[in-house]
């Protein structure tokens, strides 16, 4: 008895250890959390109108949700409060735990956390003076929550509750009248708050009061908490706090002095303290003070005037009434009118954005009898001065033209001042932008975000100048696709911080159909009709419309990608098997037709008895084996792969129709080593020029099949749920590494009760997003990334055989293995070693890419055509090694078995690591030698089989790695080569010795995209070089001298790069004119050195005027802006790889 | 009409007295088809030593998942390969395993306390109900798993046998808050059906 127990108690504790990780799903606890993050230290542009205030500061109490949240920190910098907020998650969601739990990505607290925190902060509640809900509803506020809310009113306290469009809320035994706006703010003369409504209702002895914004053409992404949608206005945008600092302040500080405008000064009631002072601010349409006067108050009329030197461009008046401390006791602002008569009436541009011609014209209305002069400049993104003219004035309409030298700008503001006897008159000001450069974009690492910023409101603007410091280069939005109408809001905000524009344009998904015609049918539908409506004018999909109206905005600015689609695949996931609709089974006929010819062909292919292509029907793989027809499931799943690609296709035909140049691909592949996803990644892939896959080096691998110059790069961030420092720091090393062109950061997020954010409440940065744009600087700064993305992966002449038949016919046999496992076991564990390789597909085989291969891998390849394995048989033949681990061979292309291996003979017995001579080369059976080898390499653990395949590779096809690297214990270390001509890049990723705070599992598509492994601290590489070479270690820029061996030690979780070459790394040499001209460009050409070079150029007063990385001898353009001093300039550039500069002056007159 | 209203009545009486299993298809009648290659979890499975038959396809109870094991194992539907109700006791459908030893649990969670338990099953070897208890990690706060016991088991005969027990589950250990059904087996070759848990009150 006793030891049955004992056996169940172990077989018990086994069966727990598995399960336990299907019931799991937790991400770690590293990192910084957003939650309860709302501090000062994030300061915008704003204008104070209650702060210092004067007396007892109020206390509120805020309830607003997601980006809008940094309207209460907008509030606080305009208006003095002592205050406590509660994020909700939404407009209309309390919190992510009620009315009823929400599923979280990341979440930042559980249960009895939130349940702890709603108690610590609603305690708050018993002190506050108004409690100010932006936009929530009270009705969405919890009844015990209400209640509290309610009894502090019934205390005295102010309820501002804010709302749009005439939505009242609901109070029980509450009836609200209208109330009169605070006189102080002149709500009629500002745009936003023109129609503003008040009411009102007492309750106890405090007062509840509705904010009712007017009718807003806003569309839906509700951004704003305090303010009413879509107030953008450098000017009035300001008042929206001035209002509600004013309702504040009637509410909560009784028996105040009053100040009002009046057109000959002001007029003060109540009781001042002594000392008491006016300051007059007169403001600009940019918000700008551009005049300020400080009278003496007294209770009754104050007289002063609007100075009449005053440009048109003044377009209000604030009074700070001032205790003698000079803190506000009041506030009041009116409209302004200057004394002038000549102004600029309007500025029209033809275009806002120009073409490659760089040219701008437009039309600068003058009103009154203008004598003076017209003076045209234009501002970049990086605030330089790019373009100055000047005019003499006209009455009426004054045209204008002119062509911007080619600055490397985004975009620009372009200031129109009107001049009077040397004084500023009036002042316009319009932005213009400028279509961005592919090649310019994609000359270096990029980083990329994911985010929404479809959206007017400043909060928004906000965020995307706070992306450009952390040193974003791209954003992708991922919601204009939603809002077609407002496609031209985010490229003029990106552009106007110097970021390049990405759209996530569709997304392809079978399972979503909004349309008669099956996704997967669409294609041949444009394609039959050479168009992509109906003979109705109708589009055949409903998303047709969207990506034309989207693209047509875009294109003109240049897009750095267009995006297909995030997890894009025939099931949702991929794992359904789809799509058997009467069209795909119609339109599958048709390929089985043209793949076969005749019906008879095909039975004898499949086996089987069909009279006519009639009669076939695509079957699931259970219907298929029971029929035995398991050849037909196989075409069928490579017909879909087919059709899934013909789809994109179809996207890309469409956008290539209004841009030629803009890269289009998709990122996020989902399961593309599972039969069921549609992809076909050696099939797909050449049709587009961006992919941004999970990181998977199996996937990673295939995006050679890519367009030239295609622009590669993957995704990370919270998805991948560890936040700790390494976690954030090593993506960006082990992308470039693989070979890719920067890092995508998913995503920008909102603050709150998740952690897939980069933001704090106050939308300052969550430290994990600055380390991480931290090492991305860094890697651009030191030229590594620029001087691995310009070379080469090594291939040390080992191809491995990437056949979408072998994927699909792992389905017909599962035995020992998958295509997925196999393939992952062989890539993980090459990569482990250092080998270079490359896939072959067999069209690749067949056309003769095996030349120059000494070792060909098949893994789990089942499925070859004859003239495969005839060309596999030839390879060995002539000396090559061919290696397999289960089953090579041992159907047809198509999945249909056969009685005998097609490579029988040159295997011979399929017995495990038997080595057959056949011909001048060799064949060898692994069997299950590589089986878990893919973990085993990650781990660290696979010393015995990297040495087993180190030495059959050398032995019998005297393969060499460029280098042998070992690691402290003696054992193969892992390391990326890269070559550049006969430079040699060795490069090492610095393992994670940080372990996440608790166990996480990611759920869906990207479990398993990363699957990292904690090092124990084993960072000592020894490097040992098959002959003396000088080394370089470029990271710490030391010459290590001519060596054939050298050690150094790994630093935790970033890369390192030595650079390992035959002769010393030459100085190097650049020529350029002497002399440069303001707005004149004035090209450099570097020579010399074959690798790139990271250039600055230094004006005379010690600022870095520009900064790149260039090319191995190529060129590179300096513009002198207008606001440059004259001088000497200083060019440096310095070779990457030693550190060496080489100087050179020129002189700007 | 009269015999119609007596059916719907006597239908609602049975209803209202009749106690809802537990489990999540105790009686294996709801089933998926999983290629087998394209699920990472049933080739693990394989790799471990679960035969789920020959081909491409495995045949698995929708509602339960294989854990540990190393076992033959057959959905037994009746009127599919040659099977008539001899090795089904109720429905369509009963499960087929044979061995070394196997766990299968069930889907759905059992709060701690007392339940009536009752399968039925026929064959050679043992037969033993399990659980897997979980609780919350006190630091943490998440779900973890906390111990597991196997209270009821039983060897097989030729014939349908059914067994029924009535057990407390869950006061092992301080902290359980769920547990999860097992059914398992050591040296067996045994079809199981109609495993049905309902609370005693």
């Amino acid at each position: 008895m006793l030891k049955r127990k004992s056996f169940f108690t172990k077989l018990l504790a086994a069966a727990v250890l598995l399960t336990g990780t299907a019931v799991s799903a937790d991400f770690s606890m590293d990192g910084e959390y957003p939650w309860n993050k709302m501090g000062d230290s994030v300061v915008t542009p704003h204008r104070k109108f209650y702060k210092p205030l004067s007396g007892k500061k109020p206390k509120i109490f805020f309830i607003g949700y997601k980006l809008g949240m940094r309207e209460i920190t907008e509030f606080r910098q305009r208006f003095d409060c002592n205050y406590q907020y509660w994020p909700a998650s939404n407009y209309k969601t309390f919190s992510a735990f009620e009315p009823k739990p929400l599923k979280v990505y990341a979440p930042t607290m559980d249960d009895k956390t939130y349940a702890a925190e709603r108690k610590r902060i609603f305690a708050d509640l018993a002190d506050s003076d108004v409690i100010m809900l932006g936009k929530f509803q009270f009705a969405d506020v919890p009844a015990d929550l209400q209640k509290r809310m309610l009894n502090r009113v019934k205390a005295g306290a102010s309820l501002i509750l804010i709302t749009y469009n005439d939505i009242m809320p609901k109070i029980n035994g509450v009836t609200f009248r209208p109330m009169p706006m605070p006189k102080n703010i002149p709500a009629a003369a500002i745009p936003d708050l023109k129609g503003t409504k008040l009411s009102a209702a007492s309750f106890g002895a405090g007062k509840i009061v509705v904010v009712d914004y007017e009718e807003s053409k806003h569309f839906g992404r509700m951004v704003e908490n305090l303010v009413p949608y879509d107030s953008c206005d450098p000017l009035y945008y300001e008042y929206n706090y001035a209002f509600l600092g004013a309702l504040v302040r009637e509410l909560t500080a009784k028996d105040l002095p009053v100040i009002a405008a009046d057109k000959s000064g002001a007029v003060i009631t109540g009781k001042l303290p002594a000392g008491a002072k006016i300051r007059v601010d007169y403001l600009d349409r940019f918000g700008k003070v551009k005049h300020s006067e400080t009278y003496a108050a007294k209770t009754g009329k104050v007289y002063f005037q609007t100075p009449p030197s005053l440009p048109a461009s003044v377009k209000m008046q604030d009074l700070f009434l001032l205790d003698a401390q000079g803190k506000v006791l009041n506030f009041a602002s009116a409209p302004c009118t200057t004394f002038r008569t000549n102004l600029i009436s309007s500025v029209k541009l033809d275009s806002d954005i120009c073409g490659k011609d760089r040219k701008f014209s437009g039309v600068i209305t003058m009103k009154g009898i203008p004598k003076g002069t017209l003076k045209l400049e234009a501002t970049d993104n990086r605030g330089r001065i790019i373009y100055r003219s000047s005019m003499k004035a006209a009455n009426g309409a004054n045209k204008f033209a002119f062509t911007v030298p080619p600055f490397d700008s985004y975009s620009a503001k372009l200031n129109i001042k009107y001049l009077e006897n040397g004084a500023m008159a009036d002042e316009q000001e319009t932005s213009i932008y400028f279509p961005i450069d592919r090649a310019a974009v994609q000359n270096d690492f990029q980083f990329a975000i994911w985010a929404n910023c479809v959206s007017k409101s400043p909060v928004t603007r906000f965020t995307v100048e706070q992306m450009k410091k952390a040193g974003i280069d791209i954003i992708m939005d991922a919601e204009v696709m939603y809002y077609r109408d407002f496609s031209n809001i985010p490229p003029r905000l990106f552009h106007d911080y110097g970021i390049a524009y990405a759209i996530y344009l569709t997304r392809l998904v079978v399972e979503y159909k909004y349309q008669p015609l099956c996704n997967l049918s669409l294609a041949s539908a444009v394609r039959d009709n050479k168009s992509y409506v109906d003979k109705n004018g109708k589009p055949f999909a409903s998303n047709f419309n969207s990506i034309e109206k989207i693209v047509q905005n875009a294109c003109k600015f240049g897009v750095a990608y267009y995006n297909l689609g995030d997890e894009n695949a025939i099931g949702n996931h991929g794992l359904k098997e789809l799509c058997l609709c009467n069209e795909c089974a119609e339109r599958f006929r048709k390929f089985l037709k043209q793949t076969y010819g005749t019906i008879q062909k095909l039975n004898a292919q499949y086996g089987s008895k069909f009279k006519d292509f009639s009669q076939i029907k695509p079957l699931p793989l259970d219907e298929a084996a029971e029929k035995e027809l398991l050849p037909m499931w196989l075409d069928f799943r490579s017909f879909m792969d087919y059709s899934f690609t013909d789809w994109h296709k179809m996207i890309v035909d469409q956008i290539r129709r209004y841009d030629k140049t803009s890269a289009i691909g998709i990122e996020g592949l989902v399961y593309p080593a599972k039969s069921y996803s549609g992809f076909n990644l050696a099939h797909m892939l050449p049709n587009f020029d961006f992919c941004a896959p999970y990181f998977i080096a199996r996937d990673i691998k295939a995006l050679k099949y890519m367009k030239e110059n295609a622009f590669k790069s993957a995704w990370y961030g919270t998805y991948e749920g560890e936040m700790g420092e390494q976690w954030v720091r090593q993506p960006p090393w082990r992308y470039l590494f693989a070979g890719l062109h920067g890092a995508f950061w998913w995503y920008a997020g909102y603050p709150g009760y998740s952690n897939a954010s980069i933001y704090r409440m106050d939308l300052g940065y969550l430290k994990q997003f600055t380390q991480s744009a931290d090492e991305i600087a860094k890697m651009k700064k030191s030229g590594i990334a620029k001087l691995i993305m310009d070379s080469r992966l090594r291939n040390d002449g080992v191809a491995v055989h990437y056949s979408q038949a072998c994927l699909h016919a792992a389905n017909l046999n599962p035995d020992k293995t998958t295509w997925e496992l196999s393939i992952n076991n062989i890539v993980e564990l090459l990569q482990s070693m250092g080998i270079g390789f490359d896939y072959l597909t067999p069209a690749e085989i067949l056309t003769g890419k095996l030349k120059g291969v000494k070792v060909l891998y098949l893994p789990n390849s089942q499925a070859l055509s004859k003239a495969e394995a005839e060309v596999m048989r030839q390879f060995v033949r002539n000396g090559g090694l061919l290696v397999a681990d289960y089953n090579p061979g041992i159907m047809d292309e198509h999945g249909k078995f056969l009685d005998e291996s097609l490579l029988a003979d040159v295997f011979g017995p399929m017995d495990k690591l038997n080595v057959k001579k056949y011909g001048k080369g060799h064949a060898v059976i692994l069997y299950d030698y590589l089986d878990g080898a893919a973990q085993r390499a990650q781990k660290g653990t696979a010393a015995g089989i990297q040495r087993g395949l180190f030495n059959m590779f050398s032995k019998y096809a005297g393969v060499k790695p460029v280098a042998t690297v070992l690691d402290s214990k003696g054992y193969p270390a892992e390391y990326t080569p890269y070559t550049n001509g006969t430079d040699h890049y060795l490069c090492f990723l610095g393992p994670l010795t940080e372990a996440v705070t608790a166990p996480k599992t990611t759920a869906g598509a990207e479990a398993g995209a990363t699957e990292f492994v904690v090092s124990s601290g084993n960072m000592t590489r020894t490097v040992i070089l098959p002959a003396a070479a000088h080394v370089y270690d470029v990271s710490k820029g030391k010459y290590l001298g001519k060596v054939k061996q050298f050690s150094f030690e790994l630093d935790p979780a970033v890369g390192r790069v030595f650079a390992v070459t035959a002769a010393k790394a030459p100085v190097p040499a650049v020529a350029g004119p002497a002399l440069l001209a303001y707005g004149k460009p004035a090209d450099f050409k570097l020579s010399g050195v074959p690798n790139p070079c990271h250039v600055t150029i230094t004006a005379p007063n010690g600022k870095v005027v520009l900064e790149m990385n260039v090319k191995a001898n190529g060129t590179f353009r300096f513009v002198p802006s207008y606001d440059l001093p004259g001088g000497n300039y200083k060019v440096d550039v310095k070779n990457v790889i030693s550190g060496s500069v080489k100087t050179i002056t020129t002189t700007l007159k | 009409m009269k015999k119609l209203i007596f059916s719907l009545a006597a239908g609602l009486v049975c209803a209202a007295f009749a106690q809802e299993n537990l489990l999540k298809d105790g009686g294996f009648e709801n089933i998926r088809k999983t290629p087998k290659a394209s699920d990472k979890y049933i080739m693990s499975r394989i790799k471990m030593g679960w035969d789920f038959g020959p081909g491409p396809v495995a045949k698995i109870p929708a509602n339960w998942v294989p854990n540990t094991g190393k076992v033959k194992f057959r959905v037994i539907t009746v009127g599919e390969n040659g099977e008539n109700k001899e090795n089904v006791a109720e429905g369509k459908n009963s499960i087929h395993v044979s061995g070394d030893n196997f766990h299968l649990y069930n889907a759905s969670y059992l709060k701690p306390g007392k339940y009536k338990i009752s399968f039925k099953y026929k064959g050679t070897g043992r037969v033993t109900v399990a659980f897997y208890a979980y609780g919350k990690d006190p630091k943490t706060g998440r779900s973890k798993h906390l111990t597991s016991r196997a209270p009821i088991t039983a060897m097989a005969k030729a014939n349908w046998q059914t067994l029924t027990r009535e057990i407390e589950i869950g006061q092992w250990v301080p902290g359980i808050d769920r547990c999860t059904f097992v059914i398992s087996g050591t040296k067996m070759d045994v079809y199981i059906d109609d495993i049905v848990v309902t609370p005693v009150k």
